[in-house]
């Protein structure tokens, strides 16, 4: 079953043309007809009371339909269950420059905005927070009330594995170092959009530029007060999401009511600014971690204390709280693992899920200290770290299960390409060249809700004219979900990828997935198409059986768990015709060309006319598949978070250039080993690759949220510095050669993991260049000059 | 949804003598407007509120500012609103000067520079982290001098009135290059025509930033030979692209009759409200370590850095030495003597 026609060869994404031509529609590309104009007021203020707010010189502007404050919404709301802690507009209070305190419907975005600027809001500024450290004290005024703390805590996490003191003792060599992060953000192409259309029954459809339509779905009704079926939620064509899109947004909901007041549809759209104002990037980060190492045992415990910068509201902060400790799991065992974690709420915009969710900074920290442990073993950090990987089927302490890793054969061939053993400390001062490995999820085994719905599911239908149509509710935010969702119908279905169309995204035509996040969807949502189409393949065996006179084949149930490891200890039959993850579809037929062919018999028949025959009796063509996570991980508090069915692997070889007069780093070249298991689409995955290396390097070398009085102050691309072409290197990507045997054709994750080990990389790479270290992000030819200066005692 | 979408007329004159007349009419009235050529300084701030010109006034349609011409005896006049791009890739401006295209070539990005005019570069605004920004973040401040408010977030002695008052930096990457070549200004106004020395144009305040009168416009630039000068321009940026400078140096070698450097010439953008412009005679100097110390000296001490920029001040200030001294040896100034 391995000589596959789709998956596994480079396929352009199906909507590329559109895309690069102009002819995709993006949210704010959709003109609903009779359209209100929405514009909103943001708070200048990152503390204050509202004392009153006069919107009446806004509403008298002839051609203003609406006008919205805080008190036009009851109930708040968040993501995450835990922590509905935002308001659509302020009430009472603003937590941050930026805040949306009114908004306002007019006939066109010039009065909108002419209206917005005659909302007279009357603040009474309070001293702000505006640092994590600042959250800590003590206050009888914080932030959030409701949490009854006596300072700006917002969440603490903390685990402890094993016996860490004991660790430390059996360590040859014990390093333990401050770091600080930055906040960074997104900066995704497109700027967050949302038109609301409304039928005459009060129906909302609202286009959205999100991550998570179903999510949105619900967050809209709870606000809104109304039932959840008068809400639909389209994505459109999306441009670039990276965590910044998964949350549902004041401005949905604000459009929304807006939409309800009004009886009219309404558009609303971001400027760049308005995206830098509302962020919900990367957690601003201290942290102090400590490594226990000794040659012979690894790493023998490693600990850490994580201070995050939440900003003013929840988010996904506290799966963030967690993710800074317990993806720390990886790559390499940790017998012995404590952290604490503390999430702070701060006057600033929020933080939240941003690619490599809160694994970024702690990895920075952790793959130092390795390199350090490393050099000071005298080992080379290259072979040392391919002999630490996990083993494959393995448990970590905490009890995430370790199924496929493709690692240490992926890291020996990208030592091969780099020219590792010729290079490695052998290379003239200012050319360093140095490695780095990290791990991630495939998917978080759980959901944000608790359900016992499937993770993902799928519909898929055959026409009458031999049209294969996947219905997935995942998103497509750029990833490529609906090219890979369509490569794997066609795949199991033998017919060309352009016989697939993909209706996604719509969570009223769509069955629901959760959203695009936590690199779940092609795991989840394929596994869930993968078995919507072997579905559908029996059912057009059968049809192929009686044409051609044949026996129908009989089909194994799914195979028992060998063992608890494997499934959990759950049982195979947890639905009456439970398929399992990528069961194998073999079945005596080969579909090809447009003919299903018996293989022992060579009898055939077309492909339409199976189709033909099958559909006769129920008059259409249709099947679901599904996806459940098995039940996985310990009965510890906390023992959920960071739990995925598998877990991607990836190592990444730099070499630099320091320019010693000036402390320029120049990222020469990449090799790249990233076990992903079987790349789907080797060309998406180059892609994502490709795209993880920009962004962790714009991290690592330029890229920070500055503020000025907690008001963003570099709330463009001009002054946030993302790399340019001329930074990006050639990357030499070593092909995954791991199976996982529940992903779907063996695949894992590909558009997060990559991302944090190329920080680490470059710093080690610039030790390897120059003999310094740094600890603090973005690491600038300033902050460079001063390490080597130091080093040289100037 | 920060910004309030800018209203503004538009006018596209076709000839410098419609456009004089318009401008004689305007200032007269105290109309508020803004002349503009690729706009791709003017509009990002028009979109911020950080300038709002109530007529936006076109000088695309002007020919008398269009085109490079070579003269007989080997000057050129390169009229103000020739694209960078073209600044850029010009054969001729390549041969004589090189230094020129070079600097064109590093402003901002391509797709920028087919739009951006060498006029326009000129006459960039000054920048300063706490002007150029949204509305919002503005409004979270007290209001700056450029904002028309009362305090300096630099300077906090500095008073309204009292020059220099705004430390808003000066940003142009050509105009080093063009200070070296001696460049001189065509300006024309309801007043008549006037030519200027691009020395003596530009003054020390990041608001009032050059003694162009509103209603004057600049129409071209005028080169003399280049005469034996080669000139190296550098900046120091996080990006290759689209980034303005933090530091730009211009150095210039001028060799006499027997082929001996005679003269370094030396200008800088990035630091400070206006250009420096030095010019040093070898003679003076028993070494080129000497002479570049004098240079590296001069530049020094005329800057003083802020912290309104990517970079710390004190790390722009002590690239100024670095840049110098690369410059030098790219140039070979040590072989020379």
């Amino acid at each position: 079953m391995n000589a596959y026609r789709i998956v596994g060869t480079p396929q352009p994404q199906i909507d590329a043309r559109d895309k690069v031509t102009g002819r995709a529609r993006y949210t704010d590309d959709i003109r609903l007809p009779n359209c209100l104009h929405a514009a909103i007021l943001r708070s200048p203020h990152a503390s204050a009371r509202i004392r009153a707010i006069d919107t009446a010189r806004a509403a008298a502007l002839p051609g203003v339909k609406a006008v919205l404050t805080g008190t036009d919404f009851e109930r708040t709301f968040g993501v995450l269950p835990i922590s509905k802690d935002e308001p659509a507009l302020a009430r009472e209070r603003v937590r941050y420059v930026g805040e949306p305190v009114a908004a306002v419907a007019a006939e066109t975005a010039e009065l909108a905005a002419a209206a917005v600027a005659l909302i007279a809001v009357d603040y009474a500024p309070t001293p702000p927070v505006l640092d994590a450290r600042q959250a800590l004290k003590p206050t009888d005024d914080p932030l959030h009330p409701e949490l009854q703390r006596e300072n700006n805590l917002h969440k603490q996490v903390e685990q402890r594995f094993g016996d860490p003191e004991a660790g430390f003792e059996q360590a040859s060599i014990v390093i333990e170092k401050r770091f600080t992060f930055p906040s960074v953000t997104h900066a995704f192409t497109e700027p967050h959009a949302v038109q609301v259309e409304i039928d005459g029954r009060g129906n909302l459809t609202v286009y959205s530029a999100t991550q998570v339509p179903h999510y949105v779905h619900l967050a809209l009704a709870e606000v809104l007060g109304i039932d959840e079926h008068r809400v639909r939620v389209i994505k459109p064509h999306l441009g670039g999401g990276f965590g910044g899109k998964s949350d549902p947004f004041p401005h949905e909901m604000i459009a929304a009511k807006l939409a309800l007041v009004t009886g009219r549809n309404v558009r609303l759209r971001f400027s760049r600014e308005d995206v830098f104002f509302s962020h919900h990037g990367r957690h601003r980060t201290q942290l102090t971690m400590k490594l226990g190492f000794h040659p012979a045992r690894g790493i023998t415990a490693l600990t850490g204390d994580f201070l995050i910068d939440g900003g003013a509201y929840g988010s996904f902060g506290v799966v963030t709280t967690y993710y800074n400790g317990v993806l720390l799991q990886g790559p390499y065992p940790v017998p012995n693992f404590a952290f604490r974690c503390r999430r702070m709420y701060t006057n600033k915009p929020m933080c939240g899920a941003m690619r490599g969710h809160g694994g970024v900074n702690p990895r920075f920290a952790s793959e130092v200290l390795m390199d350090m442990a490393l050099v000071q073993s005298g080992l080379d950090p290259c072979q040392a770290r391919i002999d630490l990987i996990h083993r494959e089927n393995t448990l970590t302490i905490n009890e995430f299960r370790i199924t496929s890793v493709g690692l240490q054969r992926g890291l020996e061939e990208a030592m091969r390409r780099s020219g590792w053993r010729e290079k490695y400390g052998k290379l003239p001062y200012g050319k360093g060249i140095g490695v780095a490995c990290g791990f991630f999820i495939s998917g978080s085994a759980l959901p944000i809700h608790w359900n016992q719905r499937p993770a993902s599911t799928v519909r898929l239908t055959v026409e009458f004219d031999g049209a294969v149509t996947v219905y997935s509710g995942a998103s497509d935010i750029g990833q490529g979900s609906d090219t890979v969702l369509a490569m794997m119908a066609a795949e199991v279905l033998g017919v060309d990828l352009g016989q697939v169309k993909v209706v996604a995204a719509d969570t009223r035509l769509t069955p629901v997935d959760l959203g695009s996040y936590s690199s779940r969807v092609t795991f989840m949502a394929g596994n869930a198409a993968r078995n919507a189409a072997i579905r559908m393949r029996r059912l057009l065996v059968a049809a192929a059986c009686r044409l051609l006179a044949l026996p129908e084949p009989g089909y194994p149930a799914p195979a028992p768990p060998e063992d608890g490891f494997r499934q959990g200890g759950r049982a195979p039959d947890f639905d009456a015709d439970f398929l399992g993850a990528n069961p194998d579809y073999s079945d005596g037929f080969e579909f090809a060309d447009g003919r299903i062919r018996h293989l022992d018999s060579g009898k055939q028949t077309g492909f339409i006319a199976a189709v033909h025959a099958a559909i006769e009796g129920p008059g259409i063509l249709q099947t679901v598949g599904n996806y459940r996570a098995p039940k996985l991980g310990g009965s510890f508090k906390g023992a959920g978070a960071g739990l995925s069915p598998a877990y991607s692997f990836t190592a990444f070889i730099v070499e630099v250039s320091v320019d010693p007069d000036t402390g320029f780093v120049k990222v020469e070249r990449a090799t790249c080993a990233h076990d992903c298991g079987f790349a789907l689409n080797p060309l998406a995955v180059r892609g994502q690759i490709e795209g993880c290396f920009h962004m962790g390097m714009g991290q690592a070398l330029m890229e920070e949220v500055l503020h000025y009085d907690g008001a963003v102050q570099n709330a463009g691309f001009l002054e946030y510095k993302i790399p340019s072409p001329f930074e990006q290197p050639e990357i030499d990507l070593v092909p995954s050669i791991s199976d996982e045997s529940e992903g779907p054709f063996g695949a894992k994750e590909a558009g997060e993991g990559p991302l944090a080990p190329v920080i680490p990389a470059i710093a080690n790479a610039i030790f390897d260049a120059v003999g310094v270290r740094l600890f603090e992000l973005p690491l600038r030819p300033d902050r460079v000059l001063a390490a080597m200066h130091k080093a040289a005692g100037r | 949804m920060s910004a309030q979408p800018a209203h503004f007329e538009f006018e596209r004159p076709d000839s410098l003598a419609a456009l004089i007349a318009r401008l004689a009419q305007l200032s007269a009235a105290g109309h508020d407007f803004a002349l503009a050529a690729g706009a791709t300084d003017l509009m990002p701030q028009i979109k911020q509120g950080v300038k709002t010109p109530a007529l936006l006034i076109s000088l695309n349609g002007l020919p008398e500012l269009a085109g490079v011409q070579a003269r007989a005896d080997g000057s050129h006049r390169l009229g103000a609103l020739t694209r960078l791009a073209d600044v850029a890739s010009d054969a001729r401006l390549r041969q004589h000067y090189p230094a020129l295209c070079a600097a064109a070539g590093r402003v901002a990005s391509p797709p920028i520079r087919q739009r951006a005019s060498l006029g326009g570069n000129l006459l960039v605004d000054n920048r300063c982290i706490y002007i150029n920004q949204s509305p919002l973040n503005r409004a979270a401040h007290a209001a700056c001098f450029k904002a028309g408010g009362e305090v300096c977030p630099l300077v906090k002695s500095a008073v309204r009135g009292e020059l220099p008052q705004c430390q808003a930096r000066f940003v142009s990457d050509t105009a080093p290059v063009l200070l070296l070549l001696d460049a001189v200004l065509r300006l024309v106004s309801p007043r008549g025509e006037r030519r200027l020395p691009l020395a003596q144009f530009y003054r020390d305040d990041g608001m009032q930033r050059h003694v162009l009168a509103s209603d004057e416009v600049l129409v071209a630039i005028e080169l003399p030979p280049a005469d034996g000068l080669r000139i190296d321009y550098d900046k120091l940026a996080i990006r290759r692209a689209l980034d303005f400078p933090s530091l730009g140096i211009a150095l210039g070698v001028r060799a006499d009759s027997a082929g001996a450097l005679s003269e370094l010439s030396l200008a800088m953008t990035g630091i400070g409200t206006h250009p420096g412009c030095w010019h040093f005679a070898a003679a003076a100097h028993e070494s080129p370590n000497a002479l570049l110390d004098t240079a590296c000296a001069a530049a020094r001490d005329s800057a003083t850095t802020y912290q309104q920029d990517f970079f710390p001040r004190d790390y722009r200030k002590r690239m100024i030495d670095v840049f110098i001294r690369r410059a030098a040896q790219r140039l070979g100034v040590a072989r020379w003597m």
